[in-house]
């Protein structure tokens, strides 16, 4: 691990591919005792499980390490990076070191495209920061499709204790290569444009509660659904659909906002708003206020899928 | 300064960044009173701002 960061003055993201406990806290908890050494300040966000088995193995040291529950913090993955930003910020000046784990069997496939898009987002978001982040991949549980990709969105691959560079290694490319599967038969239509957007909020809300969703999960979609609708109207188009169903596989409501425009950064939604003043908070509210947030944008337009979970704690 | 909202149906991000604006060009000497804002816009700045200034919330709805 020291040998990808010896040199290194920016990001260095490497992918550890564990198929055992033993595996993982060989990787991690090596990583983390280096970072300790060193003076790193580290964050790990891992699920819950993990977070307990890394602990247990600091024993005293674990103190000194900052832990967050990534089954809570990266339910929506866009998330994650400003909370990481939010830590190298708090430690200016020197590396930083993070564990991240925002993928885990029994992920569905839309979650596992947003995990996809953050850890290939992670490459341009940290590019300049000194930072190494550390993702663990658990390579007995999870689909080969997503190994595949972790090659893509990581500089470096460990299997063990060396580091090698990726072959398939893309920056961020990845995260402008997400394919959206087609909305289901039954979804209901409505065009807007800057003169029904109340007539809009109607429609969401009734559609959300006949599918079961209580009231203040509905309104947070409303909001949701007005704020992506207003970015269009006022950076895209004059016009564009929304289309609401139930996902009846994830227990979602899912409300899908598409335009022709396209939205020039990458990581829209995923800055740290300023105290002050600023624009292009609309975003970043949309991904806090719902549990999962797939975004699409290329030359020929703008897909917004917004997932409010039925059964949301 | 005391604004009531009570006809007020709805707000967004855009709405709420203006009177946050207006709140801190008030400030220190004055401060924003809302009467009777949509519940929505304790929501926004709970989500959106991580420093508000003061504004005072008077019968939610």
């Amino acid at each position: 691990m020291t040998t990808i960061a010896d040199h290194s003055e920016g990001l260095v993201h490497p992918a550890l591919f564990y198929e055992s406990d033993e595996d993982y806290l060989a990787g991690v908890v090596s990583f983390l005792r280096e970072g300790l050494e060193a003076d790193e300040p580290a964050l790990v966000a891992v699920p819950k499980p993990k977070l307990e088995l890394i602990k247990t193995d600091l024993k005293g040291s674990a103190g000194n390490v900052a832990f967050i529950d990534m089954l809570e913090l990266g339910r929506n993955p866009s998330r994650i990076i400003p909370a990481v930003r939010r830590f190298t910020d708090t430690h200016p000046g020197g590396r930083t070191r993070f564990v991240g784990e925002p993928m885990w069997p029994g992920r569905s496939p839309a979650e596992i495209r947003e995990a996809t898009r953050h850890e290939a987002l992670l490459n341009l978001a940290f590019d300049d920061t000194p930072t190494t982040i550390l993702c663990p991949y658990d390579a007995a549980g999870l689909d080969n499709d997503v190994l595949a990709d972790a090659q893509r969105t990581h500089p470096h691959l460990l299997y063990g204790a060396t580091p090698r560079p990726s072959e398939h290694y893309i920056g961020h490319a990845l995260a402008a290569q997400t394919h959206l599967p087609p909305r289901p038969p039954g979804a209901q239509r409505l065009t807007f444009d800057r003169d029904n957007l109340s007539a809009m909020r109607r429609f969401v809300a009734e559609h959300a509660t006949s599918f079961g969703l209580g009231a203040d999960r509905a309104q947070d979609l409303i909001l949701a659904a007005t704020e992506v609708a207003t970015n269009t109207i006022v950076h895209a188009t004059p016009a564009g659909t929304l289309d609401i169903w139930h996902a009846h596989d994830t227990g979602a409501v899912i409300g899908e906002l598409t335009d022709t425009g396209q939205i020039p950064d990458p990581l829209a939604g995923r800055h740290v708003p300023s105290p002050q003043g600023g624009g292009g908070r609309g975003l970043w509210l949309v991904n806090q206020l719902c549990d999962l947030v797939e975004l699409h944008t290329g030359p020929t337009g703008t897909i917004i899928r917004l997932h409010a979970q039925l059964c949301s704690s | 300064m005391h604004l009531q909202l009570g006809e007020l149906d709805f707000i967004d991000v855009v709405g709420t960044r203006a009177l946050i604006n207006l709140a801190e060009r008030l400030a220190p000497s004055h401060r924003l009173v809302l009467h009777e804002p949509p519940a929505v816009l304790r929501r926004i700045i709970e989500l959106a701002w991580r420093d508000p200034p003061d504004i005072e919330l008077i019968g939610e709805r």
